[in-house]
């Protein structure tokens, strides 16, 4: 397993020696021409070179590796070589684009569908003639999502069909199928799609007169949310912290920010796009700590008000 | 400091901060008991209780309970987090305290790290604990859903035979359990009349699959044994192979051998064997789901296929 580690031991010093020397040039040439790598927008492939050749590059080190394995005895299944050419697809892209991990993360993002067959919130791909996108008694993916939003912001299902022009059995229908659809797609394509449909917040011309009551403030709170990553966090660890203390978080944030559960994972869902799209390993790390902090605040708000923890008489 | 630079011989008694060390590790001890002892407590109160409220939840979505559930493990995580906070400020900050002055080459460097060791496996202890409680108390979901779906099918039996057609009367018969409102045209006036099926049989949907699951469990333990094999028989045989290093005598480093052999086939087999066992698993489960609702087979076969491809 370990021979191609210690190749060198076994009287492979010649060609060890020339790959450092190979990788001594490589250095001295980049130092030389150092330039910001240009990245191509849609694959997030450095542009100074070809796409296929970097897949060449990654199965021709992957296959090496395999027979190499095999040789040895190792039985090899298909995740195994899956794995393997995961690790040789970022060690060759951090290689050819001399990256960090954050980009190296975003461009697996961009590519998640090609390479791993999963779609990825904020780089939906979409192939003409899905079957499983195909409108269901005329209604499509976005059409569907807006009407679930605007059932979950509280507003009853049969106004929501009265306002669409369809009976409620076909609602139960639509209702039933497209769920069945996310369950079924490997790929995720509609489960994606329909998450970046909800933090769009879709709507559809007939269901513009069709709302969910909302206080001039909960409408404020919500802007809030939508716009300030800091505030959402709060929310979202007030949420947790209020579930911790047997307290229903979702109605809670509806009580005292106006905030219904459908807007409040709607913006859940637009800011994790928003992280996958421009992945950076410090912000996620900052957000999070300051989420933990926020939870905690809460909860200590929510022992107070119920009499204290029952071990908070434990001391050290 | 720390009588570092003292003469040998008082190297071989205990230094003078041995002592604060000490105490720290009983405080740590004691505080860890009095949290155990409160989590106990604790459990003991809520178990009744969680099952209590499940029985007499009427809402299908057990809101209330799951509200108080969701309570009860908060405070078990406080005490948690507690001990792990704790952990850090009042064991952690001292063990790097005193690591960072004492050499590692001073004899009693070792009194700091079992210091460390001793009040870690203490803490292990506690989280095993922790774990112990939760799982018992994660058993209060359990419910047994031969029940509910008796409850559907006895509601069935007496709604069948009950629905009529708006246009001409006529009695229309509810042929099987409906999951969703559904057209039936009656076959004397040819009107599409709507059936609504009640919250309680378009609830079975929820719980056809827990039901299948809970049907077969039987055979996802036998899966879940011969998974957990591989490990178990991989460590068995690397033990008896460390057992070799200090062993001369050919006739017994050949018995170890075969031993070993022996548990690498059996290693090979559960290896092989476990997939079988867990295609065998879900071709059962989904059966059962078939037979609880067959409108769902369509589905439920795409995902089956889905699933034993993974």
């Amino acid at each position: 397993m370990f021979k191609k580690l210690f190749g060198s031991q076994n009287g492979d010093d010649k060609q060890e020696n020339q790959n450092y020397e190979q990788a001594e040039a490589s250095n001295d040439n980049y130092d030389n021409e150092y330039q910001e790598v240009e990245y191509d927008p849609e694959t997030l492939h450095g542009t100074h070179y070809d796409v296929e050749d970097f897949d060449d590059e990654v199965a021709e080190r992957a296959e090496a590796w395999i027979a190499d394995e095999r040789e040895s005895g190792e039985d090899l299944d298909e995740k195994d070589i899956q794995n393997i050419y995961f690790n040789y697809r970022r060690e060759v892209y951090t290689e050819w684009n001399n990256c960090d991990s954050d980009q190296m993360i975003r461009f697996e993002h961009a590519n998640s569908l090609k390479y791993t067959g999963v779609q990825t919130s904020g780089f939906v791909k979409v192939a003409d003639g899905n079957p499983f996108l195909e409108p269901v008694h005329g209604i499509d993916l976005r059409a569907y999502t807006a009407m679930t939003i605007k059932i979950s912001a509280g507003v009853d299902y049969l106004e929501v069909c009265k306002a669409m022009g369809i009976e409620p059995a076909v609602w139960e229908e639509l209702n039933t199928i497209w769920p069945q659809r996310m369950a079924q797609d490997t790929s995720f394509t509609v489960t994606t799609l329909f998450g970046q449909y909800f933090a769009e917040n879709v709507t559809l011309p007939q269901l513009e007169n069709v709302n969910a009551e909302i206080s001039e403030e909960g409408a404020a709170n919500l802007e809030k949310i939508r716009t300030d990553r800091y505030f959402y966090e709060e929310l979202a660890g007030a949420r947790q912290a209020a579930y911790e203390y047997g307290i229903d978080g979702a109605q809670w944030i509806l009580e005292n920010f106006g905030i219904n559960l459908a807007d409040f994972q709607s913006a859940a869902m637009q800011w994790m796009t928003e992280q996958n799209q421009n992945w950076s390993s410090d912000d996620i790390h900052h957000f999070h700590d300051y989420q933990q902090g926020k939870q905690k605040e809460y909860a200590a708000k929510f022992a107070a008000e119920q009499g204290g923890n029952i071990a908070d008489d434990v001391n050290f | 400091m720390f009588g570092l630079f003292k003469k040998q011989k008082e190297e071989e008694t205990n230094p003078e901060w041995y002592t604060e060390l000490q105490e720290s590790q009983e405080r740590w001890f004691t505080f860890l008991e009095k949290l155990e002892a409160k989590m106990e407590e604790f459990a003991n109160a809520a178990i009744p209780e969680l099952k209590e409220i499940l029985q007499t939840d009427d809402d299908l979505y057990k809101r209330t309970f799951h509200k108080v559930y969701s309570g009860v493990n908060g405070q078990l995580s406080n005490i948690r987090e507690k001990a792990r906070d704790t952990y850090e400020e009042k064991i952690l900050n001292v063990y790097y305290d005193y690591n960072s002055q004492i050499s590692v080459l001073s004899k009693h460097h070792n009194v700091v790290s079992d210091f460390r060791n001793r009040c870690s496996d203490r803490h292990n202890d506690f989280e095993d604990k922790y774990d112990y409680w939760r799982n018992q108390i994660e058993t209060t979901k359990q419910r047994d859903l031969e029940i509910e779906y008796q409850k559907i099918l006895d509601e069935y039996e007496t709604i069948k035979d009950k629905f009529h057609c708006t246009q001409c009367g006529a009695g229309i018969l509810i042929e099987k359990i409906f999951l969703i409102e559904t057209y039936i045209t009656c076959q004397y006036c040819q009107t599409q009349n709507t059936f609504a099926p009640s919250t309680l049989s378009r609830n079975l949907q929820n719980i056809a699959r827990d039901l299948a699951e809970q049907r077969t469990a039987h055979l996802y333990q036998e899966f879940e044994t011969e998974s957990g094999k591989e490990h178990a028989l991989y460590l068995q045989r690397h033990e008896l192979s460390l057992s070799k290093i200090h062993q001369s005598d050919k006739k017994v480093l050949s018995e170890i051998q075969s031993k070993m052999d022996d548990l690498d086939e059996q290693r090979k087999f559960a290896v092989k064997n476990a997939p079988k066992l867990r295609q065998i698993y879900l071709r059962a489960m989904y059966d059962e789901w078939n037979k609880i609702t067959p409108d769902l087979k369509e589905h439920n076969e795409k995902m089956y296929q889905n699933q034993i491809t993974q």
